[in-house]
């Protein structure tokens, strides 16, 4: 792990943890007093990447998460699947691998946009961790063929 | 001006056109901004010529793309917020009170009264937007949010643009 985070990857790893980890926050207000500025600068922090619909939102303890159940599923996928390349040191994944892993969400997005069905949180977190292996692999693959990281 | 910052510039200003549009603002962090990086880092190849790039170098890029995208989005969202003296947060405001209601009062984690006293600054927020359409704390915290979540986002899509020249790079490189 520590041959592949080095210099700035290094900080950029412990910063997008970070981030993944606050997807979480809400649930904080079950321990402490949240003030609602706070709530409402993390609310909005999150909103730069997500809708947040609360009905395509995971629920836990009756507290929604700050992401939808697709974006938890990309953060919580590139992070974890990450760590894994990074700690087993990996080979680099081929182009047709990493296509093969976006193939997924692209078919989820085009079934609702076609009206195929209605959303599932289940299918939108699996092709969303699945996505999230793809782009991690990809950040991996540049990250370990870099000339100077 | 410099070659990474240039690039950086135009493809900021790109992703914050886009993002005013209502569909794609959502999209902004997830596709728009590491898009964006990815455009900056094929114009400082344009400019520059291929090579292979450290990684410190396009996150570099991409974390300046995200820093301008948040320049110009915050000014666009002002100057829109100020002509239509409305914008995203007091149109949901609503419905963003019975969230943090039910968050801190079913959780006790706050009393009615004390609620009520700590949303006050929000509803002043909001009443600022409805009347004169200018808040300072509003945009102030649009500006944080945005300064946070593009850099980090811009940072991710100058790696992931890095991964998609490599394949010229290499091919350059061979011949």
């Amino acid at each position: 792990m520590t041959n592949v985070l080095r210099g700035p990857v290094k900080y950029l790893f412990y910063i997008y943890t970070i981030w993944v980890i606050g997807a979480f926050s809400l649930l904080l207000t079950h321990l402490s007093e949240f003030s609602p500025q706070f709530l409402f600068f993390l609310k909005g922090l999150y909103h730069t990447s997500c809708h947040q619909l609360p009905e395509k939102t995971f629920i836990l303890w009756n507290t929604p998460l700050l992401v939808c159940c697709r974006c938890l599923g990309i953060y919580l996928g590139s992070l974890i699947s990450f760590v894994v390349f990074a700690t087993f040191r990996f080979n680099k994944p081929s182009i047709f691998v990493i296509f093969a892993l976006i193939v997924p969400l692209i078919l989820d997005v085009s079934r609702l946009l076609l009206h195929i069905g209605g959303y599932s949180k289940s299918i939108g977190f699996i092709s969303g961790s699945i996505f999230g292996v793809a782009v991690s692999g990809l950040i991996y693959s540049v990250i370990k063929e870099s000339p100077n990281k | 001006m410099n070659t990474r910052f240039s690039p950086a510039l135009v493809a900021g200003f790109a992703a914050a056109v886009l993002s005013t549009i209502p569909f794609m603002s959502f999209m902004s962090c997830c596709l728009i901004i590491p898009g964006a990086s990815i455009l900056a880092l094929s114009f400082h190849f344009k400019i520059v010529g291929l090579y292979r790039i450290k990684t410190k170098e396009a996150i570099i890029i991409g974390l300046t793309t995200g820093m301008f995208a948040a320049l110009f989005m915050t000014a666009f969202d002002f100057l829109i917020t100020y002509l239509t003296k409305t914008n995203n947060f007091s149109q949901s405001f609503t419905e963003a009170e019975k969230m943090f209601r039910s968050l801190l009062l079913d959780n006790k984690s706050m009393t009615p009264a004390e609620f009520d006293m700590a949303m006050s600054p929000l509803r002043k927020m909001v009443y600022d937007i409805n009347t004169t359409g200018l808040s300072a704390f509003y945009t102030a915290t649009i500006f944080l949010q945005n300064l946070f979540g593009n850099s980090l986002f811009g940072s991710l899509g100058g790696i992931i643009g890095a991964s998609l020249f490599k394949k010229k790079i290499n091919n350059i490189n061979n011949q």
